[in-house]
């Protein structure tokens, strides 16, 4: 994330998040993935009809980073939520342990607390991933 | 104390007692930041953010382009082994 494109998202209407916030999340993603040596992403937006093919493809995406990735997808405006791992991270991140962390992230989404959740969500994901050495592929 | 002195102290100050609270309550909850409100629309562009890389070559904007490109193709490939899903 280059600082300067979170200014001007803060500046500009289109923004969800304040500059404080985003500094919340820039250290949440960082944090996390340097931790575990995954790669943690968030998906702010419209999901669609389908939400979970939707977030399958997003997380498709990420091409070559995909087998080692986690994505965090959240549609505020739908209400909902999808947490996807990749080939490599779903050994390390069973269903369950995301099942457990998208039910917090969704009871501070419920208080309004997109920011709030997300960020315990992502810790909660981290410390059940685990650091790199530790666990084998 | 005269009568303007006892108007003063006992209607005066608490007038300004409350006038200094709702300037502090409407200065600073003034909504600078926009708040989510679970039933309300969400009106803003998607975003998606991704970690910092820990070297300056960054393949992550590469591979999120290229990830928009296969977005629009017939059918990406699937990569998706697991998760979960919420609703609230």
């Amino acid at each position: 994330m280059v600082p300067g494109e979170d200014e001007d998202r803060s500046a500009g209407p289109a923004g969800p998040f304040s500059l404080k916030q985003l500094t919340r999340l820039d250290e949440a993603l960082t944090l996390s993935s340097r931790e575990t040596g995954v790669q943690f992403s968030l998906y702010v937006g419209a999901l669609g009809p389908d939400p979970r093919r939707n977030a399958e493809d997003l997380h498709a995406g990420l091409g070559g980073a995909a087998p080692d990735s986690v994505l965090v997808a959240v549609s505020p405006g739908e209400r909902r939520l999808e947490i996807v791992t990749g080939e490599h991270t779903a050994k390390r991140l069973p269903d369950r342990s995301c099942a457990l962390a998208a039910l917090s992230m969704t009871a501070s989404f419920n208080g309004g607390d997109i920011v709030g959740g997300v960020v315990n969500g992502l810790r909660m994901l981290a410390d059940q991933v685990g650091k790199p050495s530790l666990t084998p592929r | 104390m005269s009568v303007v002195q006892t108007v003063l102290v006992y209607v005066g100050l608490p007038a300004l007692g409350f006038a200094v609270i709702a300037v502090l309550v409407y200065a600073g909850g003034g909504g600078r930041s926009p708040r989510y409100r679970p039933g309300r629309g969400w009106s803003h562009d998607d975003v998606w953010y991704v970690p910092r890389p820990l070297r300056s070559s960054g393949p992550t904007h590469r591979a999120l382009e290229s990830g928009g490109s296969s977005r629009s193709g017939p059918g990406p490939r699937r990569t998706a082994r697991g998760g979960a899903s919420g609703t609230w």
